[in-house]
């Protein structure tokens, strides 16, 4: 047993991984000499590197068997390097030369956050035209956006559309096998794909297609966005802690892909998430007290809109095999700061598990890929609100509701000491030691929890998830979020309201005792 | 992603190193780089004697697991090239051409902007 005086002489200190050296081959080929090293030992050279990288993605996707030949998929675009390599591998994938080539119709969003990093319109401009670029040399059709346009959303978004396949329901195989028959005829006889053309050539004219703005001249267009911009900015000021605003922004982000998704008709979203990014968004969420969603926030695909299902190809790729690929052939990327960027180490949850991650990756080299199997692991299991019942859903992540206050749940006794913090305070302020002064006789005073911003907040909180209200919580301004939130908030409440109204008129879906009529 | 906020905007540089009695290996070129390119927030870049975890040293394209990391040699007109792999976004952090200085020596480091 260790006891404080024994002296560890025989212990040798933690064992570095062991080193490769350059003198070896290529595990792979074992003719080249290797250009990296992958995982514990696993030296490449460029070649092979390559034809791992490509046929990872594609049997990703062959795998999981999500995406539907001749569908319209959105490819989510930051101009980081995950997805900029993703954006490679889809047209890789779709080239003719290769020989089972990917078969769905690639379209491309980039939103441009500028507005919420502080940073100027001549800085957002070099970005965006930075980015045009590169989006019009994929080829694919491709969508702007402003996160400024969330302030223009309608209240559906929040709402989960149950997804009903209007095609038959065809196994993946068959599916795939209609497809190349179909594209056969095509072929042989006739023109090539004219409605196909037609699509994409309007879907193109498409490009900067702002929620709201339909109609507007010019200068109007310009003063609304300012003004926009400005809300938007207002809105991230009022959050307290960079953590909220980190969680803010995925949300309104989030919000704006499935919109964009939805008007043009895509059914499905890849997003550019690599295996060393999930692993740190897995232990995030976790201190979070999103622990209920983690299979839906790190998984392969992500149904809880039900119409649009978001999928992560890139989620097996470690970020030191996608920064290898983009060095080595020439993948463009564009770099625009975030709000982590330069900040302090603690500065928020995100950054702190991140540095916690990192720093354990590098002495131990498979803590990433054991996060990430951990969390592979992981799958989604329906409610126990019983099996007809649609399980609520959180107002802004869409996810079940957690928050069901069991006895003996952590839930609980979060309130239940939050109850007794509060009711202390009324009793100490009558004994003069009040802060404000005259606090007596004021019902105003700043540690009275009646205020009347207090009352909306209480009844916007039961519509959350945990997560989401902690995120609030550190929202102090609820009048700057979008309006659809609000509305979308109201109305669940005014059918809260109605249904408890209405409670005892209700049927319940239990056999009535028999001896009642 | 945001490394050359740190060497001053600047993503290319071609440095010819001082002549001096020791070899210039990694570790040395780490620490000439913290006193003289580094323009603010050191920690951001180096931790120790290393780069921070999360910042990937390519040697002549190679990774520089594969080359002796720190102890690695540096040669005549080796590229050296950091990309950080941390949130916020990535890019090259800087690519570093090293002129090994043959002859006697300039005493300062010649950095030209490219």
């Amino acid at each position: 047993m260790c006891q404080a005086q024994e002296e560890y002489g025989g212990c040798d200190p933690p064992r570095r991984r062991p080193r490769v050296s350059c003198a070896q081959k290529c595990m792979k080929c074992k003719e080249a000499s290797p250009v990296l090293v992958i995982r514990v030992g696993d030296a490449f050279c460029k070649a092979c590197f390559r034809e791992y990288f490509v046929h990872k993605f594609r049997a990703m996707l062959g795998k999981n068997r999500a995406i539907y030949p001749g569908e319209k998929v959105l490819l989510a675009l930051s101009g980081g390097p995950a997805s900029s390599s993703m954006l490679r591998q889809v047209q890789e994938g779709l080239s003719r030369e290769t020989a089972k080539k990917l078969r769905f119709i690639p379209g491309i969003i980039y939103i441009d956050e500028g507005a919420v990093y502080g940073q100027s319109l001549a800085e957002r401009e070099e970005t965006l035209l930075q980015m045009e670029t590169i989006l019009q040399a994929s080829g694919f059709p491709y969508h702007l956006a402003h996160l400024e346009e969330v302030f223009d959303l309608p209240s559906s978004i929040l709402q989960r559309v149950p997804h009903n396949p209007a095609g038959p329901r065809n196994s993946y195989k068959e599916a795939v096998e209609g497809f190349i028959c179909q594209q056969r005829r095509e072929e042989g006889g006739g023109p090539s794909l004219p409605e196909r053309q037609i699509q994409e050539k309007l879907a193109e004219v498409s490009l900067r297609d702002a929620p709201g703005m339909e109609g507007l001249a010019a200068p109007e267009a310009r003063l609304l966005a300012a003004v926009r911009a400005e809300q938007l900015i207002r809105l991230f000021g009022s959050v307290k802690t960079l953590t909220a605003k980190e969680e803010l922004l995925q949300t309104l982000r989030n919000h704006l892909i499935l919109h964009t998704a939805r008007a043009q008709g895509y059914s499905k979203v890849m997003m550019g998430d690599s295996c060393t990014r999930l692993a740190v968004k897995l232990l995030t969420n976790l201190s979070l007290g999103r622990g209920a969603s983690l299979a839906m926030d790190t998984g392969f695909s992500d149904d809880r809109h039900g119409d649009v299902v978001v999928v992560r190809p890139m989620r097996e790729y470690s970020a030191k095999e996608i920064a290898f690929y983009n060095h080595l052939f020439g993948v463009p990327t564009v770099f625009t700061p975030a709000l982590g960027t330069k900040a302090l180490e603690k500065a928020s949850i995100h950054r702190v598990i991140e540095r916690f991650l990192y720093g354990l990756q590098a002495e131990f080299p498979s803590t990433v890929s054991t996060v990430y199997r951990t969390g592979e692991k992981l799958s989604a299991t329906p409610g126990d609100a019983g099996p007809a019942a649609e399980p609520e859903r959180c107002l802004l992540c869409l996810c079940a509701l957690d928050t069901n206050v069991e006895d003996g749940s952590a839930l609980q006794a979060i309130l239940v000491s939050e109850q007794l913090s509060q009711q202390k305070l009324p009793a100490a302020s009558p004994a003069g030691r009040g802060c404000c002064p005259g606090a007596e006789e004021q019902r105003g005073c700043c540690m009275n929890t009646t205020a009347p911003g207090a009352d909306a907040r209480a009844s916007f909180l039961p519509l959350l998830c945990y997560g989401c209200r902690l995120t609030i919580k550190d929202t102090t301004c609820l009048e700057s979020l979008p309006l659809y939130v609000r509305s979308e908030a109201e109305r669940r409440k005014r059918r809260a309201a109605m249904k408890l109204e209405i409670q005892e008129f209700l049927l319940e879906d239990e056999a009535v005792t028999p001896g009642e009529s | 992603g945001g490394a050359e906020l740190l060497f001053d905007g600047v993503k290319k540089h071609q440095v010819t190193l001082p002549c001096q009695p020791e070899p210039w290996d990694i570790r040395n070129l780490l620490k000439w780089i913290k006193q003289n390119l580094l323009k603010e927030r050191p920690e951001l870049f180096i931790q120790g004697d290393t780069v921070r975890p999360g910042i990937l040293v390519l040697i002549n394209d190679a990774d520089w697991e594969l080359m002796g990391e720190l102890d690695y040699k540096l040669q005549d007109q080796d590229n050296v090239v950091f990309i950080s792999t941390l949130h916020g976004g990535v890019s090259s952090l800087g690519n570093l051409t090293c002129l090994n200085s043959k002859s006697a020596a300039e005493p300062e480091a010649l950095v030209q902007r490219q």
